[in-house]
């Protein structure tokens, strides 16, 4: 290859990257441009241009994607200030399909599952990016009040429904079914057996559903900005996520006999898979307040911030 | 620190190339005549940014272009478009202010 040929080749890399209707234009602009460049570094050293001369004068105009690059504007299919929660929804996709094949066994997960949900997230990040650089002025950022705001009437509410749903309900779920359907439901199916009504195993799990409930109380009274009280919604989540798959799976008394919460066959075989589902919701809410914390944007300025 | 030190210096006469580039486009010029231009003039600018940018400012409306196909090989060549002419006389007036605000401050007068 001669320095004719290196160029045309150079040239040839850089017009294939360009927009069909510039392709031509900028090629022949490129070409002329060379030759004056290498006719003129051939003047200054002396010498008739060769192919080293040649290369070393590309080198100053970079790669072809380089160059093309100046001459066209991208754009990039997922905009780069996207990239941190495009990671952070790929990992929590990620997350989720290995809660769930953790709790229903490894085959439970299709393989190709996770390139699909990368390939969901590709196609709506995309999808964003475009509409942003068609109507820049329609998703401008907008003021929040934050994490920490106090929502009374929010935290009430939750109260309220842990106290009827999961406390009144786990309590005395046959009660619960009277009140709920006025009495038209026979309530046998949800009869506990003896040894699950005196189980540790339901004593811890009321308490906990009894202080989550009070932890919304508490939120009531003091808001939900405090560090303890964050903590202690992580640890009761993860407790009751702990106690649901346990009632997934066949329980054992002190003693060293089986037991399960229902006397029917039935509804051991319909509430097992519900009790575990309950339980992955239970490890992801955790693992997602887990991260929140982790990520927090703290008021003060860290140790080592300070000392720089 | 050194290495700190170009680098700024890169940044500071990269603030100021659409204007000499424009300055030097009163007239027409084809792109290595206008690199040719801007070294005698002190301004050294790389090929590899030179070129491209006079696309995008013609493309911004600043540039008009034409081939002229009467010498071989062909050239392309860039001159002020009127709105071109009117950011040159812009910047200008800019960069002339800015001139006078950074040397007030590096003298150390008082505002």
């Amino acid at each position: 290859m001669n320095a004719h040929d290196v160029m045309e080749s150079w040239v040839r890399d850089v017009a294939g990257r360009l927009p069909r209707a510039r392709r031509n234009d900028v090629a022949c602009e490129l070409r002329a441009l060379l030759a004056d460049e290498l006719d003129g570094r051939a003047r200054a050293e002396g010498r008739a241009p060769d192919r080293a001369m040649a290369m070393d004068l590309l080198k100053g105009f970079g790669t072809p994607a380089q160059a093309a690059g100046r001459y066209h504007d991208q754009p990039a299919i997922i905009d780069p200030t996207d990239s941190h929660h495009f990671v952070i929804w790929a990992l929590g996709g990620a997350v989720v399909m290995g809660v769930h094949g953790l709790l229903n066994g490894p085959g439970s997960v299709d393989q190709g599952l996770f390139l699909i949900w990368l390939g969901i997230l590709v196609v709506i990040f995309a999808a964003m990016a475009w509409w942003r650089r068609r109507r820049p002025g329609q998703m401008h950022w907008k003021p929040s009040p934050g994490p920490d705001r106090p929502r009374p009437a929010l935290a009430l509410l939750a109260m309220t429904a842990t106290l009827v749903f999961p406390v009144f309900m786990y309590a005395a779920p046959q009660t619960f079914v009277q009140v709920m359907f006025l009495g038209q439901i026979a309530d046998s199916g949800v009869a506990l057996t003896e040894a699950f009504r005196g189980s540790w195993q339901r004593i811890v799990t009321l308490a906990l559903l009894v202080l989550s409930a009070a932890l919304y109380g508490a939120e009531i009274r003091l808001g939900s900005g405090r560090a303890g009280m964050r903590w202690a919604s992580i640890v009761l989540q993860a407790g009751l996520s702990l106690m649901m798959l346990l009632h997934a799976a066949p329980m054992i008394t002190p003693s060293g006999e089986s037991f399960s919460p229902f006397v029917l066959d039935a509804a051991i075989t319909t509430s097992a898979p519900f009790f575990r589902a309950v339980g992955g919701l239970f490890i992801l809410s955790a693992l997602y307040d887990l991260f929140r914390q982790w990520s927090r944007v703290r008021p003060e300025p860290e140790a080592d911030g300070l000392a720089r | 620190m050194v290495e700190r030190d170009f680098a700024g210096l890169s940044e500071l006469r990269r603030g100021v190339l659409v204007l000499a580039v424009l300055s030097q486009l009163r007239g027409p010029q084809y792109g290595y005549s206008l690199k040719q231009a801007l070294i005698d003039r002190d301004m050294p600018i790389e090929e590899g940014t030179l070129y491209p940018l006079l696309r995008r400012l013609e493309a911004q409306g600043l540039l008009a272009s034409a081939w002229n196909t009467d010498h071989a090989p062909p050239r392309r060549y860039y001159q002020l478009s009127p709105q071109g002419l009117a950011a040159l006389e812009a910047l200008s007036k800019g960069w002339r202010d800015q001139v006078r605000v950074m040397d007030r401050l590096l003298d150390g007068e008082a505002p």
